[in-house]
């Protein structure tokens, strides 16, 4: 059941639509007043829905592919509005708004039930941080390759861009921080739930893998912070991974091998 | 050999960079898989109490690395960057491969499919510890702010959960036991059926199981797939208040047991073996009000549905399990004893082992005759816990951290 999902999704998109656009055109301190405040009502409306939903079918909304990307749409958001307040990066919101809405436009498209049942390996005081964290890993790392997209955006029209690089630096050590707290705090709930704390099941290798991709970037950008030619377009590609394991390893025949599986 | 002119901060120039890493990653891979082929990695060959050796011979081969890193230059590169990115690369390698290659013994033979049980793993797990170990050591030796401890944190607790979680592997114990009801049963099996006699017997006192209210869905019998309406599938759960309205027809429960038996005429309340879940439903469409039974069937009695139309009915799904656990007590040759409940998510501890609640006969459902258990002991637990505390730390470290100025390119701050 959808719940009344277009309702709440079309009010937060219309106003998220239209603080984007507000944010485009508008140039004075009052327009970044109403802009924000647009935006701030999609969140705001959304994050009404996922409480309605959370109640409604008395379990936490985190189970279903469809339902991870209603949070991530969520935090999508809430980051561009932080790092707005913070660094006014006013491209940045409008990017992070836009990916906002179309992982929620996925979800117009690719309706999923919303079932009650919660398997019982689901049903522990770690489901609701494990993902949330996770969540919002992914919408930071989300937010990171927008930043690679832009530098190279701008590297290709001459522009310098060594400041981009270092907001993108910014970004993926706050998201590394939680993409470790999903990857451990995954491996101690795993121990209470199956007994193993890691079993290099195919959705634990596709997150070791996305985690090893940006422990290496950071390394990199460390190491040679002036190599922005290649890194911009690691940055702007090291989501691909991180999608691999949040959407594509459903579709690879490995996933026969995995438990992580909870999309019916 | 080589040369790169790359320029490492701090600890000057080094002759070694990406390139040779690049090389050295490859020759472990080679190496690695010429012992494996040759030898091949058993899985015991780490156990206690061989890892307690490897270990000692890790640290001291990182101290000596550490004392002698401005004479050895394959160390000196070990412990900069590209020796990191190189070791990272490495396990970025395998873990690639495991992400499209299946890791399991019915997907094929050749050690491609059980990677890290062969020498490969523990090869590129040795270089990792290497080269962690000297950085790891190097700023132990010098902290100074509290950007080193965030630092120290994130590296010695990664250090420590490779280590421990690599070659504590083969100390971990891992049984499963099937219960019966009131009969104690001192035997486990290992994953490849094996027998084992434990130290201890466990009864199982009682298996209880929840339910979730089962789904119903519009399937439509000439396909037998469930119906889709607006590009979702027809599926909803049937409650006590609301009205249900798909494709023109209105569903009301009037009357629903979780568990039920037939006579010729309806449903009634039951609490007997192999009831099975039951609904009294009416549904109205253009103006028409019918009522009709329906029921989700079990393995030993027939499912019932409602008819729709000529080709569309509503069928009821299987209930899902929403808890299952069983009250046991255990009893060690010593003498002790414990009585507890396990239940999914939340194993009881016992002398060591830990106890887990894992299957029950799922043809039967709720009225399973037994209940499967899984004993564990891992006596390198507590270390991996202390690296993972460790990493989180300097997880945190990293999001709370001051992050680097920059120039706003926008409008300043207000």
């Amino acid at each position: 059941m959808w719940y009344n999902f277009e309702i709440f999704a079309a009010i937060s998109l219309v106003f998220w639509l239209a603080g984007s656009i507000w944010a485009v055109f508008g140039r004075t301190r009052r327009d970044s007043i109403i802009f924000r405040s647009l935006i701030m009502a999609g969140t705001v409306m959304l994050a009404v829905f996922v409480g309605k939903l959370w109640i409604t079918i008395e379990r936490p909304p985190l189970r279903t592919l469809g339902e991870t990307r209603l949070w991530y749409s969520l935090f999508l958001s809430v980051i561009g509005l932080v790092i707005y307040q913070v660094w006014r990066y006013r491209w940045l919101l409008v990017y992070a708004v836009g990916l906002a809405i179309v992982f929620l436009l996925i979800n117009f498209l690719k309706p999923d039930t919303h079932a009650k049942a919660l398997m019982p390996a689901l049903q522990s005081y770690w489901f609701v941080p494990h993902v949330v964290v996770y969540m919002i890993a992914y919408a930071f790392m989300g937010v990171s390759s927008l930043v690679g997209i832009f530098a190279v955006y701008r590297w290709h029209k001459g522009q310098p861009n060594g400041d981009t690089m270092i907001l993108g630096d910014n970004i993926v050590a706050v998201g590394f921080g939680f993409l470790t707290l999903g990857l451990t705090f995954g491996a101690l709930w795993a121990k209470e739930a199956w007994g193993n704390y890691w079993t290099w099941d195919p959705k634990e290798v596709w997150a070791f893998l996305s985690w090893l991709t940006y422990l290496g970037y950071i390394h990199w950008r460390y190491h040679k912070p002036k190599n922005i030619a290649q890194q911009q377009y690691y940055l702007a590609l090291a989501f691909i991974v991180l999608l691999g394991c949040w959407y594509g390893l459903n579709y690879l025949p490995i996933s026969a091998y995995s438990v992580h599986t909870y999309t019916k | 050999m080589i040369h790169k002119n790359d320029s490492i901060r701090k600890i000057g120039q080094m002759p070694w960079g990406y390139t040779e890493g690049f090389f050295v990653a490859l020759a472990i891979l080679f190496a690695g898989s010429v012992l494996e082929t040759i030898r091949p990695l058993k899985t015991n060959t780490f156990a206690y109490p061989v890892n307690i050796f490897v270990g000692l011979f890790i640290v001291t081969l990182i101290v000596i690395s550490y004392n002698q890193i401005r004479k050895w230059k394959f160390v000196a590169w070990l412990a900069s960057v590209p020796g990191s990115i190189s070791a990272i690369g490495l396990f970025g390698v395998l873990t690639l491969s495991m992400a499209f290659i299946p890791q399991s013994p019915n997907a094929g033979s050749g050690f491609i499919h059980h990677l890290v049980s062969t020498w490969l793993y523990v090869l590129a797990v040795f270089f990792m510890l290497w080269s962690l170990g000297v950085v790891t050591l190097r700023r132990i030796l010098r902290i100074r702010r509290k950007s080193d401890l965030g630092f120290v944190s994130a590296h010695l607790g990664l250090w420590i959960i490779l280590f421990a979680g690599t070659m504590g592997a083969p100390d971990v114990l891992q049984f499963r036991m099937q219960l019966k009801l009131n009969e104690p049963t001192k035997y486990g099996f290992d994953d490849k059926y094996r027998l084992y006699d434990m130290p201890f017997k466990v009864t199982l006192n009682d298996f209880t199981m929840e339910e979730f209210r089962p789904q119903i869905s519009m399937v439509d019998i000439t396909t037998g797939s469930v119906v889709t309406y607006n590009g979702k599938p027809a599926t909803f759960e049937i409650s006590d208040t609301s009205v249900t309205k798909l494709m023109g027809f209105e569903v009301r429960l009037k009357t629903f047991y979780p568990m039920a038996y037939r006579d010729s005429f309806a449903y009634h309340a039951s609490t007997d073996t192999l009831s099975v879940p039951a609904a009294l439903i009416e549904v109205s469409h253009n103006g028409e009000t019918r009522t009709g039974w329906m029921s989700s069937g079990n393995s030993t009695r027939n499912p019932e549905v409602f008819r729709l139309n000529q080709s569309i009915v509503l069928a009821m799904h299987l209930p899902e399990a929403k808890t299952f656990k069983s009250n046991i007590t255990i009893q060690a040759s010593d003498g002790s004893t414990k009585n507890g409940v396990v239940n999914v998510n939340a194993p009881i501890d016992f002398e060591g082992w830990k106890i887990y609640q894992t299957g029950y006969d799922e043809n039967l459902g709720r009225w399973s005759q037994y209940s499967v258990i899984e004993l564990i002991r891992d006596p390198w637990l507590p270390v991996v816990y202390t690296g993972c505390f460790l990493l989180i730390g300097g997880a945190f470290y990293m999001i709370f951290s001051k992050k680097k100025t920059q120039v706003p390119d926008e409008e300043p701050a207000a």
